[in-house]
């Protein structure tokens, strides 16, 4: 999984927000806010993690049970339809998760 | 050798002086001190463009990065084919598709946009092009705003062309006699961990500039509105708000987080508002009470 390139992650005054580069400046100039949750996913697409390993960091981080899994998932599922109608993910994301 | 002192940085233009903008006069140089940046002209020359992907693309130019700098291409310049920009030489070479003469100075219109500019015109906005590349990397931006100076301070009107920066200020100039430090980009910078402004030769259609140093006094970000309202902002707006109007580069990464290293420590230094405005002059009592409300 990856990030669209042209974008990066900036910790601005304690909040999250992904600035666009070069062309996507032109093209779209706009920020995006994340909050913490947001900005730990970010990071963990940034690292090309696969969206399975997104998951299990998900769990760990917030040291979710099982049950509170399919939480995690819809909660995933929801910020990358929302990043990819952004245009922030690569093809194999849109076509390997959402 | 034509030499210019522009926000403390020396430039030296390596052709006739008749080609060179009038705008840039007051800004002229004894040349005693280092010159930090030499401009070049290749006359009669056609560059071929690199077959690399541009970092940037618009109707304006595209930016290329080579191994040493940067490679523009002027999309609506019927004169001004391109520049190479040689980052660690300090160097950069403009390549002409023609050669100057008398028609030099005479606007041409432009084929691809509405642009009414002459090869002079063209040569100046491509020396600020580059100018700005080498601003960053000295810790400075470039700010897109109207600048005003007020009890000796400069006073930044920033927003998107179109909104009333200019509208604005020239109510100053009417009220109160201002003078306007620049009409559409003003220099920023810490000196000694003191933001200061200053004028630089490019102001956009205003023709209103100054060959000034000033104490930065705040940032003013407008917006048009209804009614006329100042409203304070928190760091993180300030931050983004001034990050967005930043005319210093942003085409890669390592650009845009210079532009916005220096941000972040400059805001907090900084009065800092927003200003939802009519374009009258209640807009000018309203922030002119605030601005002294603070001092």
């Amino acid at each position: 999984m990856k990030i669209a390139d042209g974008y990066m992650l900036k910790e601005i005054a304690g909040n999250y927000v992904v600035i666009p580069v070069g062309q996507n400046v032109v093209d779209y100039k706009s920020m995006l806010h994340l909050n913490e949750t947001g900005a730990f996913i970010w990071k963990q697409l940034e690292n090309n993690c696969t969206y399975n390993e997104v998951v299990d960091a998900l769990m760990k981080e917030y040291e979710a049970t099982e049950q509170e899994k399919e939480i995690i998932v819809n909660d995933l599922n929801e910020f990358l339809a929302h990043m990819n109608s952004m245009h922030l993910l690569t093809e194999d994301v849109k076509e390997g998760c959402l | 050798m034509n030499i210019y002192e522009i926000a403390g940085q020396i430039i030296a233009l390596n052709w006739d002086i008749s080609y060179i903008h009038p705008y840039m006069e007051s800004f002229h140089s004894d040349g005693k001190k280092p010159i930090d940046l030499t401009f070049e002209l290749q006359e009669n020359t056609n560059l071929k463009r690199p077959e690399n992907e541009p970092l940037i693309h618009s109707n304006y130019m595209s930016a290329y990065s080579t191994k040493d700098g940067f490679l523009l291409f002027y999309e609506d310049s019927c004169s001004v084919n391109a520049c190479f920009y040689d980052e660690q030489a300090r160097r950069a070479i403009i390549y002409l598709t023609g050669s100057l003469s008398d028609d030099s100075c005479k606007p041409i219109l432009s084929p691809n946009s509405d642009l009414n500019l002459s090869t002079v015109d063209y040569l100046f906005y491509t020396i600020r092009d580059v100018f700005l590349l080498w601003i960053q990397k000295k810790d400075m931006i470039a700010v897109h705003s109207s600048t005003i100076i007020y009890k000796e301070k400069a006073y930044l009107f920033s927003a998107c062309s179109g909104t009333g920066k200019t509208t604005h200020t020239n109510m100053w100039v009417d009220r109160f006699h201002v003078d306007i430090l620049d009409g559409d980009i003003t220099v920023l910078a810490l000196e000694d961990d003191i933001p200061v402004a200053y004028g630089i030769p490019w102001c956009g259609t205003s023709g209103k500039y100054l060959n000034r140093r000033v104490l930065l006094g705040g940032i003013i970000f407008l917006a048009q509105a209804c009614h006329n309202r100042v409203s304070k902002l928190t760091l993180f707006e300030a931050i983004l708000r001034c990050s967005a109007r930043c005319f210093t580069p942003t085409w890669t990464k390592e650009l845009s987080n210079l532009n916005l290293s220096i941000v972040e420590r400059l805001i907090p230094k900084t009065l800092c508002c927003f200003l939802e405005c009519l374009p009258d002059q209640g807009a000018v009592d309203t922030i002119k009470t605030y601005i002294d409300s603070k001092q």
